[in-house]
């Protein structure tokens, strides 16, 4: 299987499984394949249980087939065609130039307008030579093939097939190739006719003409002649031209040699005007065919191709776990969320922790509302330093109450528990905290906070009703945004 | 951690969003685990963002630094006091690890800093400078490897933004990054990578190429998304359903166009997710309001007679026109036939004032259903409305996406060639594969149409 059957395979996958891809079923490594060689190797995989691709092979035969029974028939009208004007011609005279404008200009015609489709395609067509090609087809299958229904994607990898052969730079190719090859058929049955028949029949070529001058039939006829002699068929001279004029006297003893170079120049001229340019068009056709089915792309970018990669080879590996861990968590809090915001004690020794600088000045003025006395005492605790100093000092404070500002919004950690537990370890003060809502954080999560610091309560062994809520939300409401 | 690609310790003070910020550099929705509450992430973990078959850009994620204080002191009293290295002592502290149980956690992270190539430390933005943090960034500067501070909740916290640069400048920390893993935005993960590159010279084709695809693959998935939405209103534009006249029979096929719709735009969301990558129960559930009674687009409303593109006018037209309708609808018009025939509906149209109630009362034909104009409105607001969402939306978010469309006429701007879409898709019945099986999505005329679309939809966004 070649390149490009394996990428029409792909195709074939993607019209099955229609939008998304399903996830793949691989078994070998593959890391080191590209995106693309995984996609070829999945639909190769794939093929084995949808049976594309003995479809595939059944379509493009079907295409061929076709081809060839067209080129059978139009054979045979070009012999037909040969013949019809030999036999209607009267008597033993054939007017040279009717026989060959007749089977010349309709060729030309058609190769005009085949030019302007090649070139043109895209403005003139718009698909419906395509879609004429494949109604055709479809008719030929749906008449002559009675299993086509044995597949139950038969018709979807039908149109999935021909769609991409036969449209875009593809369908281009394939459909002019196979007009030259009609035209190629035509000529070749045309020429074999023509030898048969002369070689059969006597008939003696004339030329006529109404209005044009005899030099410019001469002209005519030499220049006709002109590729055919240099390749050396034998072609009429200027005197056997003027001879055969109708109506000029004949030399008798000359008619054979004339009727012979005449034969010649029809029989060439009908191969180097007719023939042979199908032929090399037909040639050239192949070979851009093929080219362009090497170049032939999947559209990677469509959501189908881009879902796939993610699948197939997505771009992020997990790495696992490097550095375990070995010792037991804290079990979490479980205990009641609700929430305290009465419970202050009459008087206390004031002490914030990590404060914001707001939250430090709601604070002060919290202190000096409940606990004027100790508005120079009140200290704020932000760093290891600090930290130290207090855990000294704080034996020599008298107070029994101990009150601590902290920030509600914060998530308590190790460090702030492993400090409060050496500030309520020291003595046997009792301790109280206050968590300042800034109402930065919405209700949902302010809830799972106050349980977090419930649980460091638990752990220092601080009373949970001494852990009070102090509401800051309508002195700064210019807190937020 | 590997040698030929890159490897980026993730680390940061507790709840952070360090995690967060991995789940969404990988766009992994289930890396690690996330939680608002510290101690979350208990162990080191990674994931690798492959950069070409065989080099990566690995990110370790780290449990968070809860008790920096306590280990900046204990850093500092090694060696009595003498000037000694930063990364001596971080070894020292290893060595002697089993000596401090309460801080494995922190040794992790202290083992990460000095294993991978370099450091994304990850900020709260909406917490003040607090003595922890510096010791943390202390802490971080005696691994001696460069550090990119990563400014996170920039929009809760923006207030603290100055704070927080003034405070990194003068711990010499000049290279940092907002990103913030909610309010997801592109231009900000490049910025990240692009830090990396001033920060590591040896590495910087590698992160070139990084930064490179990262943009290919994200142009490539908002393309995809746009062709999928635009593709979606295609079908549902061009959908019709034929229907007898009668009462009970048009009311049943409402219903049926009204369920075949929301299942095609349901679908198209849920791909949409899988596109990128978020989980399906990330969605705020909100149905298609497809309106009462649909529209009703028969042979002889206006916008299906000017699709046909001929308007017949002289009265030469009008007397055959009335027969030859009459005749038509006896015989059973299909919809092909009706295209054929336009130039006879075109002459119908023409003599509509005066003869429209008898042939309405003589038609005991068919009719055509499709969606009304509201409808397909709302269709495509909410789909230009959900892409954005996507856009912007990192992989560590909790919060549900809500496609759903307001009111407010600020947002519901309308493409310019609305109308024009809106005939030229209704013209089209076969280009809806809702209704027929014999369709052609890939005929020429409708991938034109569906590139249009696209443009329309992929307008806005720059992709830097
Ligand atoms: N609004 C907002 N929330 C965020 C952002 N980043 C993280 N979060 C939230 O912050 C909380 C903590 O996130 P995590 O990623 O678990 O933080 P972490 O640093 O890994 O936490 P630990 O593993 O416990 O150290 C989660 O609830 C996230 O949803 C952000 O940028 N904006
Ligand atoms: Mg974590």
């Amino acid at each position: 299987m070649n390149l490009f059957q394996q990428i029409l395979l792909a195709e074939g996958v993607r019209a099955v499984e229609g939008d998304s891809p399903c996830s793949a079923e691989h078994a070998e490594d593959q890391s080191s394949l590209s995106f693309e060689q995984r996609l070829l190797r999945r639909a190769a995989q794939l093929d084995l249980r949808l049976q594309i691709s003995p479809l595939f092979a059944h379509f493009k035969r079907l295409f061929t087939n076709l081809s060839f029974c067209l080129c059978f028939i139009i054979f045979f009208i070009g012999a037909g065609c040969v013949q019809q004007l030999f036999f209607s011609a009267q008597g033993t005279e054939v007017n040279f130039f009717w026989a060959f404008a007749l089977f010349f200009i309709p060729n030309l015609l058609t190769l005009l307008l085949w030019g302007l489709f090649f070139f043109q395609g895209y403005t003139l067509n718009s698909g419906w030579l395509q879609r004429l090609s494949m109604f055709s087809l479809k008719f030929f299958e749906k008449r002559f093939n009675q299993q086509s229904q044995q597949n139950p994607h038969y018709w979807t990898l039908f149109r999935c097939y021909f769609q991409a052969t036969f449209s875009g730079g593809l369908g281009r190719y394939q459909l002019s190739g196979l007009t030259h090859l009609l035209w190629f058929s035509y000529f070749c049955g045309a020429v074999l006719m023509l030898i048969v028949m002369l070689a059969t029949h006597q008939v003696d070529f004339i030329w006529q003409t109404s209005i044009l001058s005899v030099q410019s039939f001469q002209w005519l006829t030499e220049s006709l002649a002109y590729l055919p002699k240099l390749l050396g068929f034998p072609v009429p001279t200027a005197e056997q031209i003027q001879q055969s004029h109708l109506g000029a006297v004949n030399l008798l003893n000359d008619a054979e040699n004339t009727r012979f170079v005449w034969s010649s120049l029809l029989i060439s001229s009908l191969i180097f005007y007719g023939l042979l340019p199908r032929l090399l068009l037909l040639l050239l056709m192949r070979f851009l065919l093929s080219s362009a089915q090497m170049k032939f792309n999947l559209p990677l970018s469509s959501p189908y191709y881009v879902q796939l990669r993610q699948l197939l080879k997505p771009n992020v590996t997990s790495l696992g776990i490097s550095d375990p861990d070995a010792c037991v968590t804290q079990p979490a809090y479980h205990g009641t969320t609700a929430k305290h915001t009465q419970g202050v004690p009459e008087q206390f020794y004031p002490l914030a922790v990590e404060l914001s600088e707001k939250q430090l000045i709601q604070a002060r003025e919290h202190v000096k509302q409940y606990a004027p006395d100790y508005c120079d005492l009140f200290r704020h605790i932000s760093d290891y330093q600090s930290q130290q100093k207090l855990l000294a000092d704080i034996t020599n404070v008298s107070q029994q109450s101990v009150l601590v500002y902290l920030s509600l919004q914060r998530a308590p950690d190790r460090g702030l528990l492993g400090f409060i537990k050496a500030l309520t370890g020291q003595d046997n003060k009792s301790y109280y905290l206050l968590l300042i809502n800034d109402a930065l954080l919405p209700e949902d999560k302010l809830n799972k906070r106050r349980s977090d610091w419930y649980g460091l309560a638990q752990q220092a062994d601080i009373s949970l009703d001494n852990v009070i809520q102090l509401d800051c939300i309508a002195g700064s409401g210019e807190a937020y945004e | 951690m590997n040698n030929s690609g890159l490897s980026v310790a993730v680390v940061g003070h507790a709840n952070a969003g360090k995690t967060s910020l991995i789940r969404t550099l990988l766009r992994d929705t289930e890396f690690g685990e996330v939680a608002d509450q510290a101690g979350t992430t208990r162990h080191v973990e990674g994931g690798a963002l492959a950069i070409d078959e065989n080099k990566n850009l690995a990110l370790f994620d780290t449990p968070g630094l809860e008790d920096s204080m306590r280990l900046f002191y204990l850093l500092s009293t090694f060696f009595d006091g003498q000037s000694v290295d930063g990364i001596e002592r971080l070894n020292y502290f290893l060595a002697h690890l089993s000596d401090y149980p309460e801080l494995q956690q922190e040794a992790k992270v202290l083992r990460a800093l000095l294993n991978n190539d370099i450091i994304f430390y990850v900020i709260d933005l909406r917490e003040p400078v607090l003595g922890k943090y510096r010791d943390e960034l202390h802490i971080l500067s005696y691994a001696a490897k460069p550090v990119i501070p990563v400014l996170n909740f920039t929009i809760e916290g923006a207030a603290n933004l100055e704070q927080w640069k003034t405070q990194l400048a003068r711990l010499n920390f000049h290279a940092f990054v907002s990103f913030d893993n909610v309010h997801f935005k592109f231009a900000d993960e490049l910025k990240i990578y692009q830090k990396m590159q001033t920060l590591l010279t040896d590495k910087e084709e590698l992160l070139q190429e990084l930064i490179n695809q990262r943009r290919q693959q994200w142009s490539e998935l908002f393309n995809a998304a746009a062709e999928l939405a635009g593709s979606l209103f295609i079908e549902c534009a061009s959908l019709r359903y034929k229907t007898f006249n009668g009462e009970k029979e048009i009311e049943q096929t409402t219903a049926k166009l009204q369920q075949v719709v929301r299942e095609a735009e349901k679908k198209c969301v849920r791909r949409l997710l899988k596109l990128y990558q978020f989980r399906k129960d990330d969605l705020r559930n909100s149905q298609l309001p497809v309106e009462q009674g649909g529209w009703e687009l028969d042979l002889f409303s206006a916008d299906n007679l000017q699709e046909f593109g001929i308007k017949l006018t002289g009265n030469i037209a009008k007397g055959a026109g009335l027969g030859v309708a009459i005749d038509l609808v006896t015989a059973g018009m299909t919809l092909g036939a009706a295209a054929v025939t336009g130039g006879i509906a075109g002459a119908l149209w023409g003599v509509k004032q005066h003869y429209f109630d008898e042939i309405q009362a003589k038609i005991k034909g068919s009719r055509y259903i499709c969606l009304n104009d509201v409808t397909l409105q709302v269709l495509w607001l909410r789909q230009v409305k959900l892409l954005q969402a996507l856009q912007k939306r990192g992989h560590a978010s909790f919060a549900k996406i809500d496609y759903q469309i307001t009111e407010q006429r600020r947002e519901n701007e309308l493409p310019e060639n609305w109308s024009k879409w809106l005939r030229k898709a209704r013209s089209r019945p076969e280009w809806s594969s809702l209704s027929s099986q014999s369709i052609e999505p890939a005929e020429n005329k409708r991938l034109l149409f569906m590139k249009e679309l696209c443009q329309e939809l992929v307008k806005g966004e720059s992709l830097l």
